[in-house]
Protein backbone atom coordinates (compact mmCIF):
# COMPACT_ATOMS: atom_id res chain seq x y z
CA UNK A 1 0.00 0.00 0.00
CA UNK A 2 1.20 3.51 -0.84
CA UNK A 3 0.40 6.82 0.81
CA UNK A 4 -1.85 7.66 -2.15
CA UNK A 5 -4.06 4.68 -1.28
CA UNK A 6 -5.24 6.48 1.84
CA UNK A 7 -7.82 9.24 1.63
CA UNK A 8 -6.59 12.55 3.06
CA UNK A 9 -9.02 12.10 5.92
CA UNK A 10 -7.83 8.57 6.72
CA UNK A 11 -4.21 9.70 6.49
CA UNK A 12 -4.89 12.51 8.97
CA UNK A 13 -6.68 10.08 11.29
CA UNK A 14 -3.79 7.65 11.31
CA UNK A 15 -1.16 10.34 11.66
CA UNK A 16 -2.86 11.91 14.65
CA UNK A 17 -3.47 8.47 16.19
CA UNK A 18 -1.34 5.34 15.85
CA UNK A 19 0.89 6.84 13.16
CA UNK A 20 2.13 5.71 9.78
CA UNK A 21 5.02 3.39 8.98
CA UNK A 22 6.51 5.21 6.01
CA UNK A 23 9.21 3.53 3.92
CA UNK A 24 11.80 5.85 2.38
CA UNK A 25 14.27 3.60 0.54
CA UNK A 26 15.83 1.28 3.13
CA UNK A 27 14.54 3.22 6.14
CA UNK A 28 11.18 2.99 7.88
CA UNK A 29 9.87 5.93 9.84
CA UNK A 30 7.04 5.61 12.30
CA UNK A 31 5.50 9.07 12.03
CA UNK A 32 2.87 10.62 14.24
CA UNK A 33 1.59 14.17 13.91
CA UNK A 34 -1.66 15.93 14.69
CA UNK A 35 -0.70 18.80 12.39
CA UNK A 36 -2.79 19.20 9.27
CA UNK A 37 0.00 20.73 7.16
CA UNK A 38 2.22 17.69 7.84
CA UNK A 39 -0.57 15.40 6.64
CA UNK A 40 -1.18 17.57 3.59
CA UNK A 41 2.53 17.53 2.79
CA UNK A 42 2.57 13.73 2.91
CA UNK A 43 -0.50 13.52 0.68
CA UNK A 44 1.08 15.78 -1.92
CA UNK A 45 4.79 14.91 -1.82
CA UNK A 46 4.87 11.33 -0.55
CA UNK A 47 1.95 9.93 -2.56
CA UNK A 48 4.12 7.24 -4.19
CA UNK A 49 5.88 6.05 -1.02
CA UNK A 50 5.07 2.64 0.42
CA UNK A 51 3.43 2.24 3.79
CA UNK A 52 4.14 -0.78 5.94
CA UNK A 53 1.79 -2.56 8.29
CA UNK A 54 1.08 -0.75 11.53
CA UNK A 55 3.11 -2.00 14.43
CA UNK A 56 6.00 -3.22 12.32
CA UNK A 57 9.66 -2.41 12.72
CA UNK A 58 10.76 1.21 12.35
CA UNK A 59 14.24 2.74 12.21
CA UNK A 60 12.96 6.04 13.57
CA UNK A 61 10.01 6.84 15.79
CA UNK A 62 9.16 10.44 14.97
CA UNK A 63 6.52 12.83 16.20
CA UNK A 64 6.00 16.33 14.83
CA UNK A 65 3.75 18.15 17.25
CA UNK A 66 3.01 21.44 18.97
CA UNK A 67 4.07 21.90 22.60
CA UNK A 68 1.64 21.23 25.41
CA UNK A 69 2.10 24.68 26.94
CA UNK A 70 0.83 28.13 25.95
CA UNK A 71 3.07 28.15 22.86
CA UNK A 72 0.43 25.95 21.31
CA UNK A 73 -1.71 29.08 21.09
CA UNK A 74 0.50 32.16 21.41
CA UNK A 75 3.15 32.46 18.67
CA UNK A 76 2.56 28.77 18.07
CA UNK A 77 5.50 26.45 17.67
CA UNK A 78 6.25 22.95 16.52
CA UNK A 79 8.64 20.34 17.92
CA UNK A 80 10.37 17.42 16.25
CA UNK A 81 10.64 14.40 18.52
CA UNK A 82 12.84 11.38 17.83
CA UNK A 83 12.24 8.45 20.17
CA UNK A 84 10.44 10.88 22.51
CA UNK A 85 13.27 13.41 22.65
CA UNK A 86 13.56 16.70 20.82
CA UNK A 87 17.02 17.18 19.29
CA UNK A 88 16.22 20.67 17.99
CA UNK A 89 14.79 23.92 19.25
CA UNK A 90 11.17 24.38 18.22
CA UNK A 91 10.28 26.23 15.02
CA UNK A 92 7.32 28.46 14.15
CA UNK A 93 4.24 26.30 13.63
CA UNK A 94 3.98 27.19 9.92
CA UNK A 95 7.28 25.40 9.32
CA UNK A 96 6.02 22.00 10.48
CA UNK A 97 6.25 20.24 7.06
CA UNK A 98 9.78 21.54 6.51
CA UNK A 99 10.72 20.49 10.03
CA UNK A 100 9.67 16.94 9.23
CA UNK A 101 11.99 16.97 6.19
CA UNK A 102 14.93 18.43 8.10
CA UNK A 103 14.28 16.12 11.03
CA UNK A 104 14.30 13.03 8.84
CA UNK A 105 17.62 14.18 7.37
CA UNK A 106 18.91 14.49 10.92
CA UNK A 107 17.75 10.95 11.73
CA UNK A 108 19.69 9.46 8.85
CA UNK A 109 22.80 11.65 8.95
CA UNK A 110 23.29 11.13 12.68
CA UNK A 111 22.39 7.48 13.06
CA UNK A 112 22.93 5.48 9.87
CA UNK A 113 26.64 4.81 10.10
CA UNK A 114 26.35 1.66 8.00
CA UNK A 115 26.94 4.27 5.26
CA UNK A 116 29.51 6.93 4.64
CA UNK A 117 27.14 9.89 4.40
CA UNK A 118 28.09 12.77 2.14
CA UNK A 119 26.30 16.11 2.20
CA UNK A 120 25.61 15.96 -1.51
CA UNK A 121 22.88 15.72 -4.08
CA UNK A 122 23.02 12.65 -6.32
CA UNK A 123 21.21 11.73 -9.51
CA UNK A 124 21.60 8.82 -11.91
CA UNK A 125 21.30 8.03 -15.59
CA UNK A 126 22.06 4.69 -17.27
CA UNK A 127 23.40 3.30 -14.01
CA UNK A 128 25.93 6.11 -13.51
CA UNK A 129 25.63 8.52 -10.63
CA UNK A 130 26.47 12.22 -10.70
CA UNK A 131 27.25 13.57 -7.25
CA UNK A 132 27.20 17.23 -6.17
CA UNK A 133 28.98 17.61 -2.81
CA UNK A 134 28.57 21.17 -1.65
CA UNK A 135 27.56 23.40 1.23
CA UNK A 136 24.18 25.17 1.21
CA UNK A 137 23.89 28.01 -1.28
CA UNK A 138 26.01 26.45 -4.01
CA UNK A 139 23.03 25.49 -6.13
CA UNK A 140 23.24 21.72 -5.77
CA UNK A 141 19.53 21.27 -5.12
CA UNK A 142 18.67 23.47 -8.09
CA UNK A 143 20.89 21.40 -10.38
CA UNK A 144 19.49 18.23 -8.87
CA UNK A 145 15.90 19.37 -9.46
CA UNK A 146 16.77 20.47 -12.98
CA UNK A 147 18.35 17.15 -13.91
CA UNK A 148 15.51 15.18 -12.34
CA UNK A 149 13.05 17.27 -14.34
CA UNK A 150 14.93 16.20 -17.49
CA UNK A 151 14.68 12.48 -16.80
CA UNK A 152 17.56 11.73 -14.44
CA UNK A 153 16.71 9.49 -11.50
CA UNK A 154 16.69 11.16 -8.09
CA UNK A 155 18.76 9.36 -5.48
CA UNK A 156 18.88 12.26 -3.02
CA UNK A 157 19.13 16.03 -3.00
CA UNK A 158 20.83 16.15 0.38
CA UNK A 159 22.35 12.88 1.62
CA UNK A 160 24.50 10.66 -0.57
CA UNK A 161 24.67 7.23 1.06
CA UNK A 162 27.94 5.49 0.17
CA UNK A 163 28.01 1.76 0.91
CA UNK A 164 30.99 0.75 3.01
CA UNK A 165 31.47 -2.58 1.27
CA UNK A 166 31.86 -1.35 -2.31
CA UNK A 167 31.58 2.45 -2.52
CA UNK A 168 28.35 2.31 -4.51
CA UNK A 169 25.52 4.74 -3.77
CA UNK A 170 22.23 3.59 -2.27
CA UNK A 171 19.27 5.84 -3.06
CA UNK A 172 17.39 7.86 -0.48
CA UNK A 173 14.91 9.74 -2.68
CA UNK A 174 12.90 12.37 -0.87
CA UNK A 175 11.28 15.68 -1.80
CA UNK A 176 13.89 18.11 -3.15
CA UNK A 177 14.34 21.15 -0.96
CA UNK A 178 14.22 24.31 -3.08
CA UNK A 179 15.14 27.64 -1.57
CA UNK A 180 14.48 31.27 -2.41
CA UNK A 181 14.98 32.11 -6.11
CA UNK A 182 15.52 28.48 -7.06
CA UNK A 183 11.81 27.86 -6.39
CA UNK A 184 10.75 30.12 -9.27
CA UNK A 185 13.65 28.91 -11.43
CA UNK A 186 12.33 25.34 -11.20
CA UNK A 187 8.71 26.48 -11.66
CA UNK A 188 9.75 28.00 -14.99
CA UNK A 189 12.18 25.23 -15.92
CA UNK A 190 9.69 22.45 -15.23
CA UNK A 191 6.13 23.88 -15.30
CA UNK A 192 4.60 20.43 -14.67
CA UNK A 193 6.66 19.80 -11.55
CA UNK A 194 4.66 19.36 -8.35
CA UNK A 195 5.95 21.76 -5.71
CA UNK A 196 4.59 21.94 -2.18
CA UNK A 197 3.49 25.07 -0.35
CA UNK A 198 5.94 27.88 0.30
CA UNK A 199 7.32 27.99 3.83
CA UNK A 200 8.48 31.50 4.69
CA UNK A 201 10.96 32.97 7.16
CA UNK A 202 12.95 29.81 7.80
CA UNK A 203 16.63 30.02 8.69
CA UNK A 204 17.24 29.20 5.01
CA UNK A 205 14.81 31.81 3.72
CA UNK A 206 11.81 30.69 1.69
CA UNK A 207 11.59 26.93 1.21
CA UNK A 208 9.38 24.70 -0.92
CA UNK A 209 9.73 21.00 -1.70
CA UNK A 210 9.61 19.36 -5.12
CA UNK A 211 7.79 16.04 -5.33
CA UNK A 212 10.16 13.25 -6.38
CA UNK A 213 9.28 11.36 -9.58
CA UNK A 214 7.33 8.14 -8.97
CA UNK A 215 9.97 6.20 -10.89
CA UNK A 216 12.70 7.38 -8.51
CA UNK A 217 10.64 6.27 -5.53
CA UNK A 218 9.84 2.90 -7.12
CA UNK A 219 13.54 2.27 -7.89
CA UNK A 220 14.75 3.17 -4.40
CA UNK A 221 16.30 -0.29 -4.10
CA UNK A 222 18.65 0.15 -7.09
CA UNK A 223 22.16 1.27 -6.22
CA UNK A 224 24.23 3.34 -8.64
CA UNK A 225 27.88 3.41 -9.63
CA UNK A 226 29.58 6.78 -8.94
CA UNK A 227 30.73 8.27 -12.24
CA UNK A 228 31.08 12.03 -11.85
CA UNK A 229 31.82 14.21 -8.84
CA UNK A 230 30.83 17.82 -9.50
CA UNK A 231 31.56 20.71 -7.14
CA UNK A 232 29.00 23.32 -8.19
CA UNK A 233 29.09 27.03 -7.70
CA UNK A 234 26.33 29.33 -8.82
CA UNK A 235 27.68 32.52 -10.45
CA UNK A 236 24.98 34.83 -11.66
CA UNK A 237 25.16 35.58 -15.36
CA UNK A 238 28.14 33.35 -16.12
CA UNK A 239 28.32 30.68 -18.82
CA UNK A 240 28.70 27.15 -17.50
CA UNK A 241 32.27 25.94 -17.13
CA UNK A 242 33.69 22.55 -16.17
CA UNK A 243 37.24 22.36 -14.86
CA UNK A 244 38.73 18.89 -14.25
CA UNK A 245 40.37 18.37 -10.85
CA UNK A 246 42.58 15.49 -9.65
CA UNK A 247 40.76 12.73 -7.84
CA UNK A 248 42.93 12.81 -4.72
CA UNK A 249 42.08 16.49 -4.22
CA UNK A 250 38.44 15.78 -4.91
CA UNK A 251 38.61 12.98 -2.31
CA UNK A 252 39.69 15.48 0.35
CA UNK A 253 36.88 17.86 -0.58
CA UNK A 254 34.27 15.12 -0.53
CA UNK A 255 35.58 14.01 2.86
CA UNK A 256 35.09 17.58 4.13
CA UNK A 257 31.44 17.32 3.10
CA UNK A 258 30.71 14.09 4.98
CA UNK A 259 28.86 13.67 8.25
CA UNK A 260 30.73 10.64 9.57
CA UNK A 261 34.07 10.16 7.77
CA UNK A 262 36.09 10.62 10.96
CA UNK A 263 33.76 8.39 12.92
CA UNK A 264 34.14 5.51 10.44
CA UNK A 265 37.95 5.59 10.43
CA UNK A 266 39.67 3.25 7.96
CA UNK A 267 36.30 1.90 6.75
CA UNK A 268 35.30 5.41 5.73
CA UNK A 269 38.62 5.95 3.93
CA UNK A 270 38.29 2.68 2.01
CA UNK A 271 34.65 3.32 1.11
CA UNK A 272 35.41 6.82 -0.15
CA UNK A 273 38.44 5.54 -2.07
CA UNK A 274 36.26 2.94 -3.80
CA UNK A 275 33.65 5.60 -4.43
CA UNK A 276 36.26 7.87 -6.07
CA UNK A 277 37.89 5.05 -8.07
CA UNK A 278 35.37 5.20 -10.89
CA UNK A 279 34.80 8.94 -11.03
CA UNK A 280 35.84 11.95 -13.06
CA UNK A 281 35.87 15.10 -10.95
CA UNK A 282 35.14 18.70 -11.88
CA UNK A 283 34.71 22.20 -10.57
CA UNK A 284 31.54 23.52 -12.12
CA UNK A 285 30.38 27.12 -12.25
CA UNK A 286 27.11 28.11 -13.83
CA UNK A 287 24.69 30.99 -14.04
CA UNK A 288 21.82 29.62 -16.05
CA UNK A 289 20.10 26.30 -15.42
CA UNK A 290 19.24 25.26 -18.98
CA UNK A 291 22.85 25.70 -20.15
CA UNK A 292 24.16 23.97 -17.05
CA UNK A 293 21.94 20.93 -17.53
CA UNK A 294 22.91 20.66 -21.20
CA UNK A 295 26.62 20.69 -20.37
CA UNK A 296 26.32 18.13 -17.56
CA UNK A 297 24.12 15.82 -19.62
CA UNK A 298 26.77 15.82 -22.37
CA UNK A 299 29.55 14.61 -20.07
CA UNK A 300 30.97 11.33 -21.38
CA UNK A 301 30.98 8.32 -19.07
CA UNK A 302 33.98 8.13 -16.79
CA UNK A 303 36.92 6.38 -18.41
CA UNK A 304 37.89 4.58 -15.21
CA UNK B 1 75.82 22.69 12.38
CA UNK B 2 75.72 19.16 13.79
CA UNK B 3 79.04 17.59 14.78
CA UNK B 4 80.16 14.83 12.46
CA UNK B 5 79.43 12.09 14.96
CA UNK B 6 75.80 13.22 15.33
CA UNK B 7 75.34 13.39 11.60
CA UNK B 8 76.73 9.89 11.21
CA UNK B 9 74.45 8.66 13.99
CA UNK B 10 71.40 10.28 12.40
CA UNK B 11 72.08 8.60 9.09
CA UNK B 12 72.41 5.25 10.82
CA UNK B 13 68.80 5.38 11.93
CA UNK B 14 66.33 2.90 10.54
CA UNK B 15 62.98 4.38 9.61
CA UNK B 16 59.79 2.41 9.67
CA UNK B 17 56.03 2.66 9.48
CA UNK B 18 54.94 1.61 12.99
CA UNK B 19 53.16 -1.72 12.95
CA UNK B 20 50.18 -0.25 14.80
CA UNK B 21 49.85 2.81 12.59
CA UNK B 22 47.22 1.25 10.37
CA UNK B 23 48.58 3.17 7.42
CA UNK B 24 46.52 2.89 4.24
CA UNK B 25 47.75 4.41 0.97
CA UNK B 26 45.93 5.08 -2.28
CA UNK B 27 47.07 6.93 -5.33
CA UNK B 28 45.53 8.29 -8.49
CA UNK B 29 47.71 9.77 -11.19
CA UNK B 30 50.51 11.70 -9.45
CA UNK B 31 48.90 12.25 -6.08
CA UNK B 32 48.64 10.04 -3.01
CA UNK B 33 46.36 9.79 -0.02
CA UNK B 34 47.63 8.43 3.27
CA UNK B 35 45.23 7.46 6.05
CA UNK B 36 46.58 6.70 9.50
CA UNK B 37 44.35 4.70 11.79
CA UNK B 38 46.61 5.75 14.67
CA UNK B 39 45.97 9.48 14.24
CA UNK B 40 42.68 9.32 12.32
CA UNK B 41 44.14 11.80 9.86
CA UNK B 42 44.06 11.71 6.06
CA UNK B 43 46.92 13.38 4.18
CA UNK B 44 47.12 14.48 0.56
CA UNK B 45 50.64 13.86 -0.73
CA UNK B 46 52.46 14.86 -3.88
CA UNK B 47 54.23 12.23 -5.94
CA UNK B 48 57.63 12.38 -4.21
CA UNK B 49 56.48 12.00 -0.58
CA UNK B 50 53.88 9.50 -1.77
CA UNK B 51 56.58 7.28 -3.25
CA UNK B 52 58.81 7.66 -0.16
CA UNK B 53 55.99 6.52 2.10
CA UNK B 54 54.97 3.69 -0.21
CA UNK B 55 58.52 2.34 -0.29
CA UNK B 56 58.92 2.67 3.45
CA UNK B 57 55.67 0.83 4.00
CA UNK B 58 57.24 -2.15 2.19
CA UNK B 59 59.78 -2.48 5.00
CA UNK B 60 62.13 -0.64 7.39
CA UNK B 61 64.91 1.25 5.70
CA UNK B 62 67.82 3.57 6.36
CA UNK B 63 67.72 6.97 4.67
CA UNK B 64 70.52 5.90 2.32
CA UNK B 65 68.75 2.68 1.31
CA UNK B 66 65.49 4.51 0.89
CA UNK B 67 67.15 7.20 -1.22
CA UNK B 68 68.50 4.56 -3.58
CA UNK B 69 65.05 3.01 -3.98
CA UNK B 70 63.39 6.39 -4.50
CA UNK B 71 65.98 7.27 -7.13
CA UNK B 72 65.24 4.04 -8.95
CA UNK B 73 61.47 4.39 -8.70
CA UNK B 74 61.39 8.00 -9.89
CA UNK B 75 64.38 7.87 -12.23
CA UNK B 76 66.25 10.50 -10.21
CA UNK B 77 69.96 10.95 -9.75
CA UNK B 78 71.24 9.62 -6.43
CA UNK B 79 73.30 11.96 -4.32
CA UNK B 80 73.44 14.15 -1.24
CA UNK B 81 70.69 16.45 -2.49
CA UNK B 82 68.25 13.61 -2.90
CA UNK B 83 69.32 12.11 0.44
CA UNK B 84 68.64 15.41 2.18
CA UNK B 85 65.21 15.67 0.55
CA UNK B 86 64.34 12.13 1.65
CA UNK B 87 65.48 12.90 5.20
CA UNK B 88 63.38 16.07 5.28
CA UNK B 89 60.40 14.12 4.00
CA UNK B 90 60.89 11.48 6.70
CA UNK B 91 61.13 14.20 9.34
CA UNK B 92 57.84 15.68 8.08
CA UNK B 93 56.20 12.24 8.24
CA UNK B 94 57.52 11.75 11.76
CA UNK B 95 55.88 15.01 12.86
CA UNK B 96 52.62 13.74 11.35
CA UNK B 97 52.92 10.45 13.25
CA UNK B 98 53.17 8.40 10.07
CA UNK B 99 56.70 7.00 10.55
CA UNK B 100 59.22 6.54 13.35
CA UNK B 101 62.92 5.98 13.57
CA UNK B 102 64.68 3.27 15.51
CA UNK B 103 68.36 3.02 16.33
CA UNK B 104 70.27 0.36 14.41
Amino acid sequence: MNVSDLSPRELRRRLSGPGLFLRTASFVTHLQSPIRSVADGLTLLYADYPLLDDGGYADFHVRVAPPANLRRWIHPQVFFFLDGRSPFKPLPFDQAPAMFEWGLNYCVSNHCHQYLIVHAAVVERQGRAMIFPAPPGSGKSTLCAGLVSRGWRLLSDELTLVRLRDGQVDPFPRPVSLKNESIDIIRHFAPRAVIGPLVRDTTKGEVAHLKPPADSVARAGEAAQPAWVIFPQYKRGESPQLLPIPRARAFMRVAENTFNYSLLGAKGFEALAQFMDSTDCFEFSYGQLEEAIALLAALPPSGH
Amino acid sequence: MLPLSSLTAAKAQIWTVPSGAGLVLRHWDDEYLAYSELTGQTHLLALFPGVVLTLLQEGPSSPAELTARVAEALQLEEGDTLLTTVEQTLADFERLGLVEQNPV
